[in-house]
């Protein structure tokens, strides 16, 4: 159990900057997410702090030890990659013993820790067996297994799940939720899938092109997105994105869609500039087609032709416009009976960010 | 397409080509086969019969019944077991230091970052190219200013580093052992020596068998490099020993033709043993599928 503190770590492979500014500490049996697209540097950071990669520049301390020239196998760090690296010539048994037998362990005491693990994970019938003889995700298990046995400081995930189909997804993130409420163990997780990031992190650092995008809760990072990044990466369908403009008619703010007018809230008062370009985003999930699911009155209402449906199931995405730009809506299926319909836009639940800074506008 | 439809053989004419480009094949490489294997045989046919019988004008295939003479006169011209020995044991510390050395300075060079690697590297493989009668006399000079002549260990050290060995393992450690493993290793808290040893050695088994067979075959049939260090019969290396007696009086070729034969078994048999080994495939199951 550690506390791992990241004090502006940068790497460079050669001339190209990969991570450019990175500074986070990870609290005491924390269990953060790195979430970003593919190429942002997740994998980077999380090998610097592993020892995989040397650190360009800046500092790493694990419980205010700085580590940046402590050799990887020193630091006590447990890490599960993304092809689970499973040493292809020792059975399962001796993969998961290989550290303890390092570290000095008798025969007696390894068999006690690997047989504690192997029944955590149930891998007791499989333990003499060869890496090549598992299946994807008894292999991800062993990967667990070896890194468990360790009780390291901290536990390093790079995408552990992404070779597994999807329903055994669920299931190993439900086993990680779990295992980590059982050990308490400070676990960095990177991932690209938002779902992952969303159910398993109490924090989530959101990545972009070697920067910070946004650290926050599940929760926070999802409904106060501080940057229009952040807010098209997170929520599946992505949010609707539409230039806007900001204008003032007798003492009332108004976000100006082409021909539409749409009140300015409250919270976004205060940042509020004459003719300023925004973005105004809206989650497809956050327009409804009856009233009656808002419960407060800070509704715009809008009528809208339908042009085109996308049946999910139980939900369904409908495709229109609205002051003349692209708009999607989730909604419930049942709800749609005419092509003709009226949204209401919970103007509690809108987000409007800077067009050139793309940052924020809410206070 | 259509039009050139008729240019396509008929499933008869390309089955009838196949058969016949195989029966082609079989009987090319029956014949290289017969050929290679041919002086083997005769060596050992000739191994049975007097000197009067190898000597007829007439070829027969049929055995003698000299092996017993051949064998006591084998003994009597040269220490023929010390012989045997002395390239057994020259043979086998050469390899096994080979495999050692060989290992270690392929893994080095696909690994280690350091300074002056690739130039390192092209020296070692540009030295492929001089041909080994060349370092013969600096070979000689070496030896003796180290004080190793009529010593074995000059016969077998200067040649368990070798440039092909380490080629060798070093495309094999780059083609097929994932660098998460050794990255795994290292986390799990294995120092450099025992990622070596414990994670790479077993899995280089089929590059270390390759070398292994190359290697054997080498320090056995090795000639001229005993002939120029070692000069005491005792301490004569097989090949040294079997050509020592061409140059007596009537040479009695019949035992000459045996002590071959007896001396080709340790190679069938590292052979035999090493090829085993060969098998590919080992690393599977390490990453992914
Ligand atoms: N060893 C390396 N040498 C050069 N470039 C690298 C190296 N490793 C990663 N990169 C580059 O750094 C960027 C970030 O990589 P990575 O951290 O693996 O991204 P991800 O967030 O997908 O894990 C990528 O553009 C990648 O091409
Ligand atoms: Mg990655």
């Amino acid at each position: 159990m550690a506390k791992v503190i990241f004090k502006n770590i940068k790497k460079s492979f050669d001339d190209v900057e990969v991570v450019k500014h990175f500074d986070f500490t990870v609290e005491d049996g924390e269990f953060v997410v790195f979430l970003g697209p593919s190429g942002c540097g997740k994998s980077t950071t999380l090998r610097m702090l592993a020892g995989l990669e040397s650190i360009s520049s800046g500092d790493i301390y694990i419980d205010e030890r700085l580590i940046n020239k402590v050799d990887a196998k020193d630091r006590d760090l447990a890490m599960v990659f993304q092809s689970y690296a499973l040493y292809p010539h020792m059975t399962v048994y001796e993969n998961i013993a290989f550290a303890l037998k390092l570290k000095g362990m008798t025969k007696k005491d390894i068999d006690v820790e690997v047989l504690k693990a192997a029944n955590i994970l149930e891998l007791e019938p499989l333990l003499n067996r060869k890496p090549k003889e598992l299946s994807g995700g008894q292999r991800q298990r062993v990967a667990m297994g070896r890194a468990m046995v360790r009780t390291p400081k901290v536990f390093l995930f790079d995408e552990p799940l992404s070779n597994l189909d999807a329903k055994l997804r669920g299931v190993m993130r439900e086993e990680m939720k779990v295992l980590h409420r059982k050990l308490q163990t400070t676990t960095i997780y990177v991932t690209h899938d938002q779902i992952e990031a969303m159910t398993l992190a109490d924090r989530i650092v959101i990545l972009n092109d070697g920067y910070i995008a946004q650290v926050g809760t599940p929760t926070e990072v999802f409904q106060r997105p501080a940057n229009k990044f952040v807010a098209q990466f997170i929520g599946n369908p992505a949010m609707n994105m539409m230039n806007a403009t900001l204008i003032e008619e007798q003492g009332e703010w108004y976000i100006q869609l082409n021909a539409l007018r749409i009140p300015l809230p409250e919270r976004f008062q205060k940042q509020a500039e004459k003719n300023r370009p925004v973005c105004l985003g809206i989650r497809p999930t956050d327009i409804h087609l009856r009233a009656q699911q808002i419960d407060h009155q800070r509704v715009f209402e809008c009528p809208v032709t339908i042009k085109e449906k996308e049946l999910l199931g139980a939900s369904i995405l409908l495709k229109t416009d609205i002051g003349s730009l692209p708009l999607v809506v989730e909604t419930q299926a049942t709800e749609v009976i005419s092509d003709m319909v009226k949204l209401n836009i919970d103007l509690d639940s809108i987000h409007l960010f800077d067009a050139s800074s793309e940052k924020s506008l809410a206070s | 397409m259509k039009t050139l439809a008729f240019l396509k053989p008929s499933q008869e004419v390309t089955t009838f080509l196949t058969k016949a480009a195989m029966v082609l094949l079989a009987t090319v490489l029956i014949l290289s086969a017969i050929l290679t294997v041919f002086p083997f045989i005769w060596s050992a046919i000739l191994s049975t019969r007097d000197r009067s019988e190898i000597f007829s004008t007439t070829i027969s295939f049929a055995l003698g019944d000299s092996l017993a003479i051949n064998y006591q006169r084998l003994l009597e011209i040269m220490p023929f077991w010390q012989a045997m020995f002395n390239s057994i044991y020259v043979a086998f510390v050469g390899t096994t230091i080979s495999l050692l050395f060989c290992s270690m300075g392929g893994y080095a060079f696909a690994v280690f970052k350091f300074k002056g690697k690739s130039f390192l590297f092209a020296m070692l493989v540009g030295s492929m190219m001089i041909p080994p009668v060349l370092s013969l006399i600096p070979y000689f000079l070496i030896v003796q200013f180290l004080g190793l002549l009529d010593n074995h260990i000059a016969v077998w050290l200067p040649f368990t580093t070798t440039p092909f060995g380490i080629f060798l393992i070093r495309q094999h450690v780059v083609s097929s052992i994932p660098k998460e493993l050794l990255e795994a290793a290292k986390l799990d808290g294995a120092g450099e020596f025992r990622t070596y040893w414990s994670v790479v050695l077993p899995l280089m088994k089929p590059a270390l068998a390759t070398l292994a067979i190359v290697q054997f075959v080498f320090f056995w049939n090795m000639f001229m490099q005993p002939l120029v260090v070692l000069n005491s019969p005792d301490q004569y290396v097989i090949t040294q020993a079997l050509r020592s007696v061409q140059g007596i009086p009537n040479t009695p070729w019949g035992s000459v033709m045996l002590g071959t034969t007896i001396s080709l078994l340790p190679i069938l048999i590292t052979y035999v043993c090493a090829s085993k080994q060969m098998i590919s495939g080992l690393t599977s199951g390490a990453v992914k599928g």
